[in-house]
Parts: structure tokens; C-alpha cells; sequence
């Protein structure tokens, strides 16, 4: 193997370049335009457990090869020319390293070479699961007294336990109400916790998610017509049953079928409509890649304000309107539906116009959720 | 009809035991798993709703030791607890419980409803 010096430096330059790469503690190594080793730091060395003198870029990526294709990064870097970033960490050895790839260049602009630097993200990863497990095992600890809370107010207000007065009863229900919001709340950082921490079970079976939409509908009702809101259902007949797990299908139409009855006000409307979109179709705004079975839900609601919209499915995140309109949304719904819909090969988007209505889409494939999903996260 | 009850928590075994006596099951209650294997293979009830986190023993465990046993292999058994993990959900219907109920989602009179509908008393 053959080390060549770059043509823009002086000898003393390159001993005070090597000073600087040595002394770093991220993992550095150097390649000229012909991907020929020009320059490996110790902490490379440490971090890969090859030595300099025979590191090269095909060690480095069959090293990184079961997670990691190396050379796709290389390609979209130089492409782009700009530094690329594998987000989602390396695991080497017991490690877990952030991959950055930049392309190095003259001042005017030839390839030189590119820089390939390993940042270590093994504790924030430790610190972010802790973080994670500690909400699942505290939501489960939450739910023992919740229960007790949730089966005494019911004994109360059951005949047996004595009549009580209308007013006594009223503040009953606020317990109840207050109580069961807090059951809810709990239940969706399990659903969080289990997506972050990748435990999310998928069982699928032949599922019909028009009467997902029906089911959830008819829960809503009491809401429904207490806020006289239409609800116009249009269930497409043909729609075949599709492998999906009911327990996540249900999470992900609950959350956008109840957002949309929550946030329209007295006198609204709400449509529901399920049909089959086939590859190619321009659904709400968006074209569908694969055969696919399509709710869309349209609301008379708040809508989304337009500076808000690239945030609505990030945890915990609630639009200012939707706050103030709705004080008791906890910021999960959306975020679960996404990450959910992310995981099984599905997808969800919105179009919107404050003040007039949104309306979402969600998509599965025709060939049902995949464990693995569509990858929409990864590199394209 | 009798019901076992197998809870630690006694605010729940309080409520679970007046709510199912009124409702018109004779009921007995255990407080771990190893309590209430005993009181079950004594008492062979109609019906188990059996907790799953518990002191001594824990449910999952005092299930596979009851499926062991010649009486106990068809025992009809509700989980009725607050860790909701699709694993332990598998391996209790692994082992023939009717069902997997999750407690701060159910109300206690849906409770009642789902233990007649197993003992058919609907």
C-alpha cells in the first residue's frame, strides 16, 4: 500500500495536520482521490482494531458491511458533495460509532481525497435507553393506583354504595374523567417506550380496517353528538382484508380519527373514507408508490397553522391553536401513528389550512404490514 | 359459582371481592401465586382470575404449576393484571388462559361481564 501526500501541503504543515488529527478522540482516517490510505489517527486504530499500516477503505467496510454500506455513503457524499452521516450508529465490537464521510477539496475545487471520521455514541445510546426503560417500568407502577382510583369511583357511584347527590356525583365524574385521561396518557408512553426500545410485538392477521374506522367511530359517540358533528362515512366495499396487528392498526385510526373530532368545533363536520389506492394515484396531494388501502379522514377542525406543519409528529410537540382549543391532547397521538406506520411499511400525511380543516391520510400496502417497514428513514 | 381471586394489592382484592360477591359469586382470595395454587387445587373453583406480579410467587409461575396438575390442566383462568407485555400476553394464552385482561383498562363491571361470559352465565 502506497501513502501519498496531498499536493497542497508543506511537510510542515502536514507534520502540524497530523499533530491535530492525532490528538482528537473521534476516529479519523484520510483517503486521496484513488482511495489510497493517506493518514489513520490512533483512535481509529483503537475503534476498529486495525492497525495503520494495514488499514484500507475495503477492510473498513467489510468491518461496517452487516450494517453499514460504506461505499453507498462514499458515492452519495462525493455526489453531494458534502459531508454524509450515518445517523443511526455502527456497532463495532461493543461500541456503537456515528459514521461521517466528507469529501475533502482544492481550492479550486478538485477531489483531493474524503475524510472518514467515527464518533463514539455507544453512552448516549445507553443514557437514551435507560431513559426509555425507566417510562415503561414507571407507567406500569402508575397503573396500579390509577386502577384502584379508576374501580372506587365506580363502587361509589354504583347503587350499593348509598345514593349520591347530584353534585356529589358531578364531582365523581371529574375524578373519573381526570383519571382515565391519566390511564391514556400512561398507555400511550408504554406504546412510545415499546417503539423506542424496538419491543413493539407486530402479530398480524387478516384485518378489515373498515371496521377499525367503525369501531372507533362509535366509541366517539358520546363526544360526537354532544359536539353535533356530522360524520359522513363512505367505506369503499371492495376493500380487501389485509395482514395487519389489530393493536397498532387501532392506535394509528383511533389517534387520527379522534384528532379530528376533537379539534372540530360544535356543528362540523367529519369524513371518513376508506378505499383502495392504487400505485400511481394522487391521494390528498401525495402519490401512492404501491397498492395500497387508503383512509382519509377530513375534518371542518382548527386546521394547522402553517409555520407549525413540519412539527406535527414529533413527541410531545401540540400545535399553539390545538392548545388552546383542547387542553387535555398529550402530543402523542400523531407521533405514535408516525412511528408505527414508519415500522410496518405504511405511511401518513396532512394537508391543511388553518381555521378551515385538515385532512390525514394513512396508507398500508395491499400486502400488509411489514415487520421492518418501508424504511423511509433510511439513506435515499 | 366460585371465583378464586389472586391479588397482593389489597385495595384491588377489596374491590374485585365486594364487586364479584354482589354480583353473586362466592368468592375466595389468595394473596401470591403460591397461596393460590394451594386454595385452587383445595377448592377447585369455577373460575381464576389470577394476578401476574405478586410477592412468594408470581402468576405466570403458579399457571404453569397449576397446568400440571389433573384438575388444575383445564382450570379456566382470566390474567387480570397491569404489565401489558405481548410476551407474557402469548405465553399466559400458551397456556390455555381464556384471557389477558390489562386492569386500568377494564372496569370492574366489564370484569363481572367477562367472567360470566367464560363461566357461560351471560
Amino acid at each position: 500500500m502506497t501513502t501519498s501526500h496531498p499536493p497542497i501541503l508543506d511537510p510542515q504543515q502536514l507534520l502540524f495536520e497530523r499533530a491535530l488529527v492525532e490528538g482528537m478522540q473521534d476516529g479519523v482516517a484520510l483517503f486521496d482521490a484513488h482511495q489510497q490510505t493517506m493518514l489513520v489517527n490512533t483512535a481509529m486504530e483503537r475503534m476498529t482494531g486495525l492497525p495503520r499500516t494495514a488499514f484500507d477503505l475495503t477492510e473498513f467496510t467489510r468491518l461496517c458491511a452487516p450494517h453499514c454500506d460504506v461505499p453507498h455513503l462514499l458515492d452519495r457524499a462525493l455526489r453531494e458533495m458534502r459531508t454524509t452521516t450515518l445517523e443511526e450508529g455502527v456497532p463495532i465490537a461493543r461500541f456503537t460509532y456515528q459514521l461521517a464521510i466528507t469529501p475533502w477539496y482544492s481550492p479550486d475545487g478538485a477531489l483531493i481525497g474524503v475524510v472518514l471520521v467515527l464518533h463514539d455514541i455507544t453512552h448516549l445510546q445507553e443514557v437514551a435507553r435507560a431513559k426509555t426503560e425507566f417510562i415503561a417500568l414507571a407507567s406500569h407502577q402508575l397503573r396500579t393506583p390509577l386502577t384502584t382510583i379508576n374501580w372506587y369511583i365506580e363502587m361509589l357511584c354504583a347503587p350499593d354504595a348509598g345514593t349520591l347527590t347530584d353534585q356529589q356525583r358531578a364531582y365523581c365524574e371529574e375524578i373519573a374523567r381526570s383519571s382515565q385521561r391519566m390511564v391514556a396518557l400512561v398507555n400511550a408512553l408504554l406504546n412510545v417506550s415499546r417503539i423506542e426500545l424496538g419491543t413493539l410485538a407486530m402479530e398480524t392477521e387478516p384485518t378489515d380496517i373498515r371496521a377499525f374506522a367503525r369501531s372507533v367511530t362509535a366509541d366517539l359517540q358520546p363526544t360526537i353528538a354532544h359536539k353535533r358533528l356530522v360524520i359522513r362515512a363512505s367505506y369503499d366495499p371492495a376493500i380487501p382484508e389485509i395482514p395487519a396487528d389489530p393493536k397498532l392498526l387501532r392506535i394509528v385510526v383511533q389517534n387520527v380519527v379522534e384528532n379530528a373530532v376533537r379539534y372540530t368545533p360544535a356543528g362540523g363536520s367529519v369524513a371518513i373514507a376508506v378505499a383502495v389506492a392504487r400505485a400511481g394515484a394522487t391521494v390528498n396531494g401525495q402519490v401512492v408508490a404501491v397498492d395500497s388501502v387508503a383512509m382519509t379522514v377530513t375534518d371542518t377542525g382548527c386546521g394547522i397553522p402553517d409555520s407549525q406543519r413540519g412539527k406535527i409528529f414529533t413527541k410531545l410537540f401540540r400545535a399553539d391553536n390545538a392548545r388552546l382549543l383542547e387542553t387535555d391532547g398529550n402530543g402523542l397521538g400523531l407521533y405514535l401513528a408516525r412511528a408505527i406506520l414508519d415500522a410496518v411499511g405504511g405511511r401518513i400525511w396532512f394537508t391543511s389550512e388553518e381555521g378551515k380543516g385538515s385532512t390525514f391520510t394513512v396508507t398500508l400496502p395491499l400486502t400488509g404490514m411489514q415487520s421492518g417497514g418501508g424504511g423511509s428513514s433510511s439513506p435515499s | 359459582m366460585t371465583t378464586l381471586i389472586v391479588e397482593d394489592e389489597p385495595a384491588m382484592l377489596r374491590a374485585l371481592t365486594e364487586t364479584l360477591t354482589r354480583a353473586g359469586f362466592t368468592v375466595l382470595e389468595a394473596h401470591n401465586g403460591q397461596e393460590g395454587l394451594a386454595v385452587a387445587l383445595r377448592e377447585h373453583p369455577d373460575l381464576i382470575l389470577l394476578d401476574l406480579i405478586m410477592p412468594v410467587m408470581d402468576g405466570m409461575t403458579m399457571l404453569r404449576q397449576l397446568r400440571e396438575d389433573a384438575w388444575g390442566k383445564t382450570a379456566p383462568v382470566i390474567i387480570l393484571t397491569n404489565l401489558s407485555d405481548a410476551a407474557k400476553a402469548s405465553e399466559a394464552l400458551q397456556h390455555h388462559a381464556f384471557d389477558f385482561l390489562v386492569k386500568s383498562d377494564w372496569k370492574l363491571e366489564d370484569v363481572v361481564r367477562k367472567v360470566r361470559e367464560r363461566l357461560g352465565d351471560v
